[in-house]
């Protein structure tokens, strides 16, 4: 295959300066399920693309090959030029990928505000014996860190929540902290999956205006899953469509709406 | 006027002088007995402060702070104890080359007592290194195991531990003023350390792992350093212990000294340093009177002959009791801080005000 073929040269450096996410035949088989197979794509920097499918598609598993949870059985994975096959999680955040997960996990016992923290914390340049032993360094850092999450939080517009638990906020802003959490790792691509899930159709729009809104102030990259197609059909620039761990169409959301395969598979799955 | 962090800071260093003062004043008035169990309170205090940061605060379930209490313990009698007496206590099998031809002079207890803290944390990196990287409760086997082995070879190195016949005439280095201060430090550092980026870091851990790591932190790194530093704690508590009560054996550090520190620290609330350390001196104060339960007494012309085991006895059913009723412990993973003190002194008259 031509992706095949791209893996290996300097010429994929030259024609890949304006791609920021690059996916190439991922396949990830669990026991004998194929959760992904030999799944390809191409993301472009300031894109904001939907991947779609119905549930048990595989697509918050196509998250985890990115951001590193699973390492896939076959297939590449390249970020800004470079193959982060294999690395672990936190290793790709540094390089600037963040995600949300499907199922919120924050960190429930602390504060808004120290939840987002924590995202600074692998950009700190003291060690550990700084603050143990009260150096002026790490307190200016911690300052400096706690004003910067604070106006973070109240970008998302959860400034009046910073003290609050976690585990305490309503949902939908349960929602809101894990990205602002996530943008605290100043990433330039963000993974977002499903985050409209269990929101009602007015806090759906707001929540798509929010995502639009942090694509342009933080200048970010939006890889957004979505099982409901309408959801994403207003915002996504292009979707790719999932079926059985397969790719099963990708392009502009018109395109996507008529295309038959598609329209089969959500019946399907609507039929069962 | 003052930044809260000055603020707090200064209140410590009051704290500091106090206790201090205190220290001077017991030295000089209290009798040896209760100077004995403030003494037991402050190692208490050091051990399960130490023992908190990987259980409480990192939420990784270790059983092993008795075998590096064990390897402080060690390290410091072998370094410490005069050539003269090493020579009479290893009677059955001679002391191995180099601890039979050189021991430090008095001066240099802090560095024998820094020394059992390193090797003790270097043991934590032993077993931390393969164990740590794993999901689940390897930690847990492992440091349990750990410790065993740990009392095994003290049993049977002989020419290194004297086996079952432990080390006697170990000099009383360990006072008031060294108890007091190792504790007063490690509740200072720890807690700044927990206060700290690195500490967020640690709970953030303890409440999702997948999330702390999808957050950048690296796990095995960060788990691996609390558990090290927090053996190194464990290992200095050891070495006061051994210095304290002049012997050592094998009998000194077994589980039950890690079943103690978990009451302690589940007691004073998991995640909580100040509650550790309030529960521990409690702790020290409530297994001497328990001890008095033990011994036989005397009233009058009845001869109570003592309940011997009761200790554990009251201890397993405080713990039940605990876990049913007060699951959190007396903290929860609140700390006790200068603001709250500070509340509670200046009780409605607010008079540290907002404005920091
Ligand atoms: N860790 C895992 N172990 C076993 N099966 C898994 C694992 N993760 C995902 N799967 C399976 O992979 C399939 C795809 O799951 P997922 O990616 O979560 O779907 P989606 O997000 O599209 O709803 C499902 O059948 C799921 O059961
Ligand atoms: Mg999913």
């Amino acid at each position: 295959m031509f992706l095949e073929y791209c893996g290996g040269g300097k010429e994929l450096m030259v024609d890949n300066h304006e791609r920021i996410l690059h996916l190439e035949n991922l396949t990830i088989a669990f026991g004998g399920l194929l959760a992904v197979n030999d799944f390809s794509l191409t993301i472009y920097r300031g894109d904001l693309v939907g991947l779609i499918g119905p549930n048990g598609a595989g697509k918050t598993t196509v998250f985890n090959l990115v951001s590193g949870q699973y390492i896939p059985t076959r297939g590449k994975v390249w970020f800004d030029g470079r193959e982060i096959t294999g690395l672990s999680p936190d290793r790709i955040t540094a390089l600037g990928i963040a995600r949300t997960f499907q199922n919120i996990r924050l960190f429930g016992d602390l504060s808004a505000l120290e939840n987002v923290l924590v995202s600074f914390h692998v950009r700190t340049s003291y060690s550990f014996l700084s603050p143990m032993f009260c150096f002026p360094r790490s307190r200016k850092e911690e300052r400096r860190i706690r004003e910067e999450a604070y106006s973070l939080l109240e970008a998302v517009g959860l400034g009046n929540f910073a003290r609050e638990k976690a585990s305490s906020l309503p949902y939908g802003q349960q929602r809101r902290l894990e990205i602002a959490r996530a943008l605290a790792t100043h990433p330039r691509l963000l993974l977002l999956d499903e985050p409209a899930a269990g929101m009602n159709p007015q806090e759906t729009r707001e929540l798509m205006e929010f995502i639009q809104r942090i694509r342009r102030d933080f200048e970010l990259t939006i890889f957004l899953i979505e099982h409901d197609m309408k959801v994403v059909m207003g915002i996504c620039e292009r979707v790719a469509v999932m079926d059985f761990g397969i790719k099963i169409a990708e392009g502009t959301p018109s395109e996507i709406r008529n295309n038959p395969r598609v329209i089969e598979a959500y019946l399907g799955a609507e039929a069962q | 006027m003052f930044t809260r962090e000055t603020r707090e800071l200064l209140f410590t260093f009051v704290l500091f002088v106090l206790l201090m003062v205190g220290v001077w004043l017991a030295q000089r008035y209290l009798n040896a007995y209760l100077v004995r169990i403030f003494n037991t309170a402050c190692i208490y205090v050091i051990a399960a402060v130490a023992y908190n940061l990987v259980n409480g605060i990192t939420g990784q379930f270790s059983l092993g702070p008795n075998g590096f209490m064990a390897i402080g313990g060690y390290t410091v009698a072998l370094l410490m104890l005069p050539v003269v007496q090493k020579q009479e206590v290893y009677f059955l099998q001679p002391l191995i080359w180099p601890f039979n031809s050189f021991s430090f002079p008095p001066a240099l207890f802090i560095f024998a007592l820094l020394l059992g803290g390193l090797l003790a944390a270097g043991g934590a990196i032993l077993i931390g290194f393969p164990t740590l990287r794993l999901r689940g409760d390897y930690l847990a086997i492992a440091t349990f195991g750990f410790g065993e082995i740990i009392i095994v070879l003290a049993n049977n190195l002989i020419p290194l531990t004297n086996g079952a016949l432990g080390i006697k005439g170990i000099p009383e280095y360990t006072n008031l003023w060294w108890t007091v201060n190792w504790a007063f430090w490690t509740v200072f550092l720890v807690k700044n350390l927990v206060n700290s980026s690195f500490g967020r870091a640690l709970k953030a851990i303890r409440e999702d792992e997948v999330a702390a790591e999808a957050m950048g932190i690296n796990l095995f790194r960060h788990k691996l350093l609390a558990f090290a530093l927090s053996a190194f704690f464990a290992g200095v508590a050891g070495g006061l212990f051994v210095t304290l009560i002049s012997t050592i054996s094998p009998t000194l550090f077994t589980f039950s000294m890690t079943f103690n520190l978990l009451i302690i620290i589940v007691l004073g609330g998991l995640g909580s340093i100040t509650g550790s350390t309030i529960t521990a001196v409690l702790f020290a104060f409530l297994q001497e009177l328990l001890r008095e339960v033990e011994a036989p007494h005397v009233i009058g012309s009845w001869t109570f002959p003592g309940i011997p085991g009761m200790r554990m006895v009251v201890f397993s059913a405080i713990l039940v009791i605990l876990m049913i009723f007060y699951r959190r412990g007396l903290f929860g993973r609140q700390e006790l801080s200068w603001q709250h003190v500070s509340r509670i002194l200046w009780w409605g008259k607010r008079a540290h005000g907002g404005q920091s």
